[in-house]
């Protein structure tokens, strides 16, 4: 088992009530597996997976319950061994791949800066090498011109394409796509999804996939969580889910997608 | 974050208030004469009878220093009418009509903004002559070009929106469009960048004054006081450190109370 | 580079455009140099002698054309009062200001860049409010206030230096530096006060962005994200205010040369409006004013070469 969320919640204490975000999430998380998380925006389904990343603001909030990752601890872990795990074995990528990369900073650099970090023991030029090798294997045309880019000079799906290189340039275990594709037009975002599912086959690497949109879910992930203000609705196989929801709130989500009958 | 915004806004209407006092009861009467000399009195220290001693003719600092400080504010808040006059409606013709005078009016003005008003002040200054008047007026010009650039951009911005549209659909003339329609939404930057500017000119006329070119004698300032001082700043400090003080508080003052105003 | 190319012309069309100002401005203003010269109880017939002996009869355009002439040939005209040629008494003061400005504006950078990021990472903190209470306080003291409390403290009070005891540059450089030292932290401070004041909310503002999350994810520390992303960043509109501050310096050392009492460019200005030696003035204007054209193509450059968004277009 990679991950185990241990009956996780969040209590924001910015205001001046306590507010509970996320309460009572537990699930697991196997080796090479896709999972993914559906529910609405204000389900808490982004919250875990900051969470699980190490990525939650470290004040104003209360976290409670575990996150094993490997066995330690994420929530409660030192920010020394966070970061040892952040960019190296836990990856993330974002839904705005338009402003999730530094404007000031050439696409090589951003790529490479997790093996900076993480492995010291590599000169410039392996860095260079193993960053092009990851941004040909997100099939961006060209990697050296795109690694001497800058992030305007690129489309949202190649920034997209560009942020999982980069998160995969340490070979990581867990890498988690918050709605990765929202932002970015239908077929962009289905090479994404197949990019995504090459990944998961070729690195084994396992992919914590969330989004709002239950027919990208159903595509990628073999298991499926369903959240709803905070709380977990269900969980199971990804075809148990769909095909016999036990739940009304599931049965309700799962009416509302349109169907398109071939 | 909030808290601290009222503690800037009370802090500065204490500094301002305490400031305003002393100009308006330097209207109504002084401690002693600004002018009145007196031999025995050379260079005292701070005392009961005169609280910010006396300066190198014995004249008291504290009723100098009343003087100089409604002199400063008088300058000042003549140099900012003059700016912001000016520079509304030059701004306000150039962002709303746009177009060739625009273009030659604003490259004129960039190169006058990047210029330091205290310099453009003293240019002005040699082709007018030294006096309060002519500080005044020169600061004022001075200051044309930042009013003037705020106010374009922000009518440019407005001009673009569709209020404008539709009230020249109903048959506003562009004159009402700026001057009912548009300036009124623009008050809030103009008002930040007046209290901004009230401050510039304080600080401007003081550094003019102690060049020697502002308000002259007798006529009290706190520039000039300054540079008198200095030449007894080892036997007699406080004759430098009262009228310093005096502009820091006023200054500090109204910035806070900008600060506190816009944040709040 | 034919970017460069455009504004370097432009800039010149600039100076060109105040150059013809500035020497109009100086004719309209009534009474001449020459009746100016030869005070209020001349003869007629004198004045008109003087006219001719200093070119003041021939057509405005004509004077202005063999001035602007001189210029690029580096002859700034001859100094009414002091019978000289004007570039050499500049050129002699141009290394006081320049290091005077130099000084302090490494000091700005120097103090409000380090003193920005750490206010900005402990942001809220008692550390931030300190620092935020002495920048108010700061920008709201003249330097030259500043500039005199230095002078009674460190000249009178610590002894640690002799008041208006100025070196000539050309006797001893160390000296002349050493004296600049006060004088130059008293025109950074207030600047020193507003960099960080602009630095340390440039930073915030920047430590939102979804980049700087990218970052984090990557296992950087505080301390690498600001200074390897954020500052970047942060730092483009306050090169802005840089840019513009260097000229507030110029103006502003004016003010403190004449407070510990340091012959530069600022005293000969001073002094030239006060004798009505326009010579001087127009020429000393016309310096300052490339000066600050070229600070504008300076920041223009930086942002250039910070922001690739801008050097596409």
């Amino acid at each position: 088992m990679l991950l185990e969320c241990k009956d996780f919640g969040i209590e924001f204490h910015d205001h001046d009530r306590p507010e509970r975000a996320v309460e009572g999430v537990s699930f697991s998380l196997d080796a090479g597996e896709i999972l993914g998380i559906v529910g609405e925006s204000g389900s808490g389904k982004s919250l875990t997976a900051l969470a699980i990343a190490g990525l939650l603001p470290r004040k104003k909030l209360k976290k409670e319950g575990e996150i094993l990752f490997d066995g330690q601890d994420v929530l409660r872990m030192d920010r020394k061994a966070l970061r040892e795990l952040q960019g190296d074995e836990i990856c993330m990528i974002f839904q705005e791949p338009m402003t999730a990369l530094n404007p000031t900073m050439r696409i090589g650099l951003q790529v490479e800066e997790a093996l900076r970090i993480h492995h010291r023991e590599m000169d410039a030029a392996a860095r260079r090498e193993r960053a092009l090798s990851c941004l040909a294997d997100v099939e961006l045309p060209d990697p050296e011109q795109v690694y001497e880019s800058y992030p305007h000079q690129l489309s949202g799906g190649m920034r997209q394409r560009v942020m999982i290189a980069a998160a995969m340039v340490g070979g990581p275990q867990l890498l988690i796509a918050d709605e990765p594709t929202t932002a970015l037009d239908v077929t962009v975002q289905a090479q994404i999804i197949k990019l995504l599912q090459k990944i998961n086959r070729k690195e084994k690497v396992a992919i914590l996939f969330i989004s709002h949109d239950l027919s990208l879910i159903r595509q990628i992930s073999h298991r499926v969580l369903v959240m709803q203000n905070g709380r977990l609705v269900e969980q199971g196989e990804v075809e148990e889910i769909f095909e016999h929801p036990c739940k009304d709130y599931t049965k309700q989500l799962l009416s509302a997608i349109p169907r398109v009958e071939l | 974050m909030k808290k601290y915004r009222n503690f800037n806004f009370i802090c500065g209407a204490v500094l301002t208030g305490f400031c305003l006092l002393i100009v308006l009861t330097g209207l109504i009467r002084t401690p002693y004469d600004t002018t009145a000399m007196s031999v025995a009195d050379r260079l005292s220290a701070p005392s009961f009878a005169h609280w910010m001693g006396c300066d190198n003719y014995g004249r008291d600092i504290l009723s100098r220093v009343m003087e100089g400080m409604r002199n400063t504010v008088w300058i000042a808040l003549l140099t900012v009418a003059i700016g912001t006059l000016s520079g509304v409606v030059i701004g306000a013709v150039c962002g709303y009509f746009g177009g060739l005078l625009d273009d030659i009016l604003m490259r004129v003005n960039d190169v006058l903004f990047s210029f330091p008003s205290i310099l453009l002040a003293l240019v002005i200054i040699s082709l007018l002559g030294t006096g309060s008047l002519n500080v005044t007026l020169a600061l004022g010009i001075a200051f044309i070009p930042s009013f003037a650039r705020i106010v374009r951009s922000e009518v440019k911005k407005q001009s673009a929106l569709e209020y404008v549209e539709s009230a020249r659909l109903m048959g506003a003339g562009h004159l009402r469009v700026i001057f009912v329609h548009i300036l009124p939404n623009i008050l809030p930057v103009l008002l930040s960048s007046v209290m901004i500017g009230f401050n510039n000119a304080v600080l401007a006329e003081a550094g003019l004054s102690y060049l020697g070119v502002g308000v002259q004698p007798p006529q009290a300032s706190l520039g000039r006081m300054l540079s008198e001082a200095q030449s007894y700043l080892f036997t007699a400090p406080w004759y430098a450190i009262f009228p310093g003080l005096m502009i820091v508080l006023m200054v500090l003052g109204f910035a806070l109370l900008a600060e506190g105003m816009t944040e709040a | 580079m034919k970017v460069y190319l455009r504004k370097a012309i432009s800039m010149l069309l600039t100076l060109l455009a105040v150059s013809f100002i500035v020497f109009a401005a100086f004719e309209i203003i009534p009474g001449d140099a020459a009746s100016s010269r030869l005070g209020s109880n001349a003869t007629q017939a004198s004045v008109e002698a003087l006219r001719h002996e200093m070119g003041l009869d021939r057509p405005f355009l004509l004077r202005y054309f063999s001035w602007l002439g001189g210029c690029f040939r580096g002859n700034l005209g001859t100094s009414y009062s002091y019978h000289m040629p004007v570039a050499g008494m500049i050129l002699e003061k141009i290394p006081i200001t320049v290091t005077l400005t130099i000084l302090s504006m490494l000091l700005t950078m120097a103090v409000s860049v380090p003193l920005a990021l750490l206010s900005a990472k402990y942001a809220n903190s008692r550390l931030d409010r300190a620092v935020y209470a002495g920048n108010q306080f700061l920008m709201a003291v003249p330097s030259f206030f500043l500039g005199i409390l230095m002078t009674w403290v460190f000249g009178m009070v610590l002894r640690w230096f002799k008041p208006g005891g100025y070196v000539s540059y050309k006797k001893d450089f160390g000296a002349f530096l050493g004296y600049l030292i006060l004088p130059s932290v008293a025109i950074a401070i207030p600047k020193c006060a507003m960099s960080v004041k602009l630095l340390r909310s440039a930073i915030l503002s920047e430590a939102n962005r979804d980049y700087v999350r990218t970052a984090y994810s990557r296992g950087l520390s505080t301390m690498e994200v600001l200074y390897r992303h954020v500052l970047k960043n942060a730092l483009m509109p306050l090169i802005t205010f840089w840019g513009m501050a260097v000229a507030d310096m110029i103006a502003g050392s004016i003010v403190v040369e004449q407070v510990f009492n340091i012959p530069g460019l600022g005293r000969i200005l001073l002094t030239s409006i006060a004798n009505r030696d326009y010579p001087v003035v127009e020429a000393v204007i016309l310096l300052i004013a490339a000066v600050v054209l070229l600070m504008n193509l300076l920041v223009d450059l930086l942002y250039r070469r910070i922001d690739p968004r801008l050097r596409a277009e």
